[in-house]
């Protein structure tokens, strides 16, 4: 079938397999693998991209799905030379260890922050609780996305929805 | 794996290639839980996915004539910031906010886990004491309504022909002298799969129980209304409804199985314990008022 979607609010159109998870989309077609597969089964939240702004797990959405719609994955959010507040934080506040499910962490946070820029210490646990991370033991995590609270979070927005 | 994957615009498409396709087609909206089937089952005979999850006929939250009208491809994420439904229905709302994570809560459609029919679903033991009817399109475009309680026939059963489309669901705004409870047990805050789930409608007027709904799931092949408890509370002055005795009937209505979540003789206890403190503390909630 072919794939019409924007990524990064750049237009993208390709012919995928009508099967094919948005993940391996991003990962396997686009080069963008900044997005991690741990799972597979939306358990985990290493996979979490923004569907329309709104955070989802991408290696149980059929690619399909985004037909028409605008997905930002973690090189939309922040890279080395420019990134985003959030993953500034993640990094002083040394909130990663192996780093792999950090880039979901990140897109995660970014959309929480977004939607609840007073969230309290409750919504915070609530708005990461689809992530999982075995290294840091979530103490470092939560602090870098409490510190950010009541700041004014920069959160890039796909060009037709602003 | 499925071959294609359609995203029909309306539900006479959605109709058309479900007709077409029989058996080898199978219905989904967010796919949180089929999507998984699928690829899990590795060579499974499901050939074509009718992805209903956009249609904009089914995507409404609104008012009418007193009732609320739910469509079922509205989203966990759009049910708890739904104003009208945390108004009216937190039982609802409240259900929402426990089921998984917030990723998942953003493509879960509440006719997805009502239809998917596990005996855990969250969001039927609410709609159960709301007693909510479920609206079906069928091939041709005919419709029929059929009460959720009818609808539900075991676990990962319900009464839909291979040809029909749950819309939605509505139901009647309960009064504001009732109120509404649900409670989720689970191993863990997020991402837990309920070892049994309460909700609860009850409406006190002049310090007796006028009406009661509760429902349980978790605790048989579908979740289900207690009514042996209902029956012995209903018109029941408040002070005797705190009787331990008047929630025993809970044991006779649900047949839990022992599985790796939980045994049987847990969720036998955790049922008696958590109905009576929840009923206790609904009425002691409601002497204060």
């Amino acid at each position: 079938m072919k794939l019409e979607f924007y990524v990064n609010n750049q237009q993208v159109s390709l012919e995928i397999e009508d099967n094919e998870m948005l993940v391996d989309v991003l990962r396997e077609r686009l080069g963008l693998t900044g997005t991690k597969i741990s799972c597979r089964e939306g358990e985990c939240g290493s996979c979490t991209v923004w569907l329309d702004e709104k955070p989802v797990n991408s290696c149980i959405l059929p690619a399909a799905k985004a037909q028409g719609r605008h997905v930002i994955t973690i090189e939309g959010l922040g890279n080395l030379e420019s990134p985003h507040i959030v993953q500034e934080q993640i990094a002083r506040f040394g909130a990663t260890q192996c780093g792999y499910c950090t880039p979901g962490y990140v897109m995660a946070a970014a959309a929480l922050l977004r939607d609840h820029p007073h969230a309290s210490h409750d919504e915070i646990m609530q708005g990461l609780s689809g992530n999982l991370c075995r290294c840091t033991g979530y103490t470092r995590i939560i602090a870098a996305v409490e510190s950010l609270v009541d700041s004014s979070v920069e959160i890039p927005l796909p060009k037709e929805l602003r | 794996m499925w071959k294609r994957y359609y995203t029909p615009k309306n539900l006479s498409e959605a109709l058309e290639l479900k007709e077409g396709y029989g058996k080898r087609g199978r219905i989904i909206s967010g796919g949180t839980d089929l999507v998984i089937d699928f690829s899990k089952k590795g060579v499974s005979s499901t050939e074509a996915v009718i992805d209903i999850s956009s249609i904009p006929d089914i995507r409404n939250i609104f008012i009418q004539n007193g009732e609320l009208y739910i469509g079922s491809a509205v989203t966990f994420s759009e049910i708890l910031h739904s104003s009208v439904i945390r108004e009216h229905v937190p039982v609802l709302a409240e259900a929402a906010r426990q089921i998984a994570g917030p990723q998942i809560r953003n493509l879960a459609t509440i006719g997805g886990n009502v239809v998917n029919a596990s005996p855990a679903a969250d969001a039927i033991p609410p709609l159960l004491v709301l007693n909510a009817m479920v609206s079906i399109i069928g091939a041709g475009g005919g419709s029929r309504e059929v009460y959720l309680e009818q609808f539900l026939l075991g676990n990962r059963k319900v009464a839909l022909e291979p040809n029909e489309i749950v819309t939605g669901f509505h139901f009647q705004i309960p009064s504001k002298n009732c109120c509404q409870y649900f409670r989720k047990v689970k191993p863990r805050q997020s991402m837990a799969i309920a070892l049994l789930n309460l909700a609860i409608c009850l409406c006190v007027e002049k310090a007796r129980i006028s009406d009661v709904r509760i429902a349980m799931g978790a605790v048989a092949p579908t979740a289900l209304r207690i009514k042996t408890v209902e029956n012995k509370l209903k018109n029941l002055p408040t002070d005797l409804a705190k009787n331990p005795e008047c929630y025993q009937g809970v044991l006779s209505d649900i047949d839990p199985i022992t599985d790796f979540r939980a045994s049987r003789q847990y969720r036998l206890r955790v049922a008696k314990n958590l109905l009576y403190e929840a009923v206790v503390g609904l009425l002691e909630g409601s002497d204060q008022n």
